[in-house]
């Protein structure tokens, strides 16, 4: 961290430094100096907190009736009626490399961000249904597998580590449930596999940032780094 | 926000319809203008449809986090249209004090900040809240306060401190 440029000062100045960057009080180039000193960045959670309630003091006034379109119109949802996961276009692309990676195979291997999965590997567990777990903003990290007998597997493909005393937890949300439920924190690389037998073809992952041995509440409590939906493999 | 992290349409319209009016009404307050207004709304759904993941439910309220996003896209798009167009002004608020602090008496939180802020001088509170809610830069309070630029920073500092100490770390 010593290589980071730190926002100079007392606890007190930094303090009211990260109140004026809240409030947009700040020059430009302070403010990229703030948003570089990863200290600053609880300091600057602790006023956006708060000051939070201000932001209802406006009354609420029903937005024009065209926002939405708009809205869906620009995140693509408006010309893609099928539900699927974020980042599907990449997982599409990756599917359809698979295909043609593997026709005429017996066996369903999957290739995801430059990723084989061996043949002979994927004999073992057979699987049906797979899920590409893709970070916000990079390629796949992680491919959840379900084989027919109910069996999961967790390829950590982008060999992604959890942060310094953190977890990785992996959470599954069956279709039809409203509350992810805990399978366990990962920690390794290559495959991980999970003990529970699921008993569902139709689910959404998430791996999410938790304290170490994973959330203590039994819920969701740190931020979502990885999620995506299982699709079937072709026969 | 889990739902809407993996794709959810219909979770992501709900989120809309329940929070829409509310973003709406404070990129009004920030920004004056209908269609400003809306274009912050839009890129503020936008980019939450893109980074809902990154919601933290550790750090409050999704309310408090689309709020916190369409503030500084709302500031920003202020700063740059003022930018841009040398000689733009801002329409002038009709009423100034059109949104009465009483709003906050409806959560803890809300109570504790109302609270604080009846104890700062009256004009440290106001700073705060032309910053907070009309987006005012150190040159705008200035003027809406003809004070000099100089004197608004010293209260700006003093009202955090005041804040900060009264609201606790």
């Amino acid at each position: 961290m010593s290589d980071r440029p730190q926002i100079p000062g007392s606890d007190d100045d930094r303090y009211i430094v990260a109140g004026e960057y809240v409030l947009r009080l700040i020059p430009e180039e302070e403010a990229m100096r703030v948003e570089a000193d990863p200290s600053m960045a609880p300091l600057i959670a602790s006023w956006e907190q708060r000051l939070a309630p201000l932001l209802t003091v406006p009354a609420p006034v029903p937005p024009p009736a065209d926002l939405w379109h708009r809205i869906a119109r620009s995140t693509g949802i408006a010309d893609r009626p099928v539900r699927s996961p974020r980042g599907s276009a990449s997982w599409a692309r990756s599917i359809a490399f698979w295909r043609a990676a593997t026709a005429g195979m017996s066996l369903a291997a999957v290739v995801l961000a430059g990723v084989i999965l061996s043949r002979d590997r994927l004999e073992d567990r057979q699987a049906r249904f797979v899920a590409a777990l893709a970070p916000t903003d990079a390629q796949a990290g992680f491919v959840v597998s379900l084989a027919a007998d109910g069996s999961l597997t967790v390829e950590n493909s982008g060999r992604i580590h959890a942060r310094s005393g953190r977890d990785l937890e992996l959470w599954v949300l069956p279709d039809g449930e409203k509350e992810p439920r805990s399978l366990g924190v990962l920690r390794g690389e290559g495959n991980i596999a999970i003990r529970e037998k699921m008993t569902f073809s139709s689910a959404q992952f998430m791996i999410t940032d938790e304290p170490s041995g994973g959330s203590s509440t039994g819920q969701v409590s740190g931020a979502i780094l990885f999620a995506g939906r299982l699709s079937p493999l072709p026969e | 926000m889990l739902r809407i992290a993996v794709g959810d349409h219909a979770a992501f319209r709900t989120l809309y319809d329940q929070q829409s009016p509310q973003l709406y009404g404070l990129a009004l307050r920030l920004l004056r203008q209908p269609e400003i207004a809306a274009d912050a709304v839009h890129d503020t759904f936008v980019e939450i449809w893109q980074r809902a993941a990154r919601f933290d439910p550790e750090r409050g309220s999704v309310g408090a986090w689309l709020g916190t996003l369409l503030r500084y896209r709302a500031i920003d798009i202020h700063r740059r249209t003022r930018r841009e167009e040398s000689g733009y002004e801002r329409p002038e608020e009709v009423d100034r004090a059109p949104d009465p602090l009483d709003n906050l008496e409806s959560s803890e939180q809300g109570r504790a900040l109302r609270l604080c802020l009846d104890t700062l001088e009256p004009r440290y509170r106001e700073v705060v809240v032309l910053a907070f809610l009309d987006g005012q830069s150190h040159a705008e309070l200035a003027q809406t306060l003809a004070t000099p630029l100089g004197t608004i920073k010293s209260w700006v500092r003093r009202a955090l401190g005041a804040l900060r100490s009264c609201l606790g770390s």
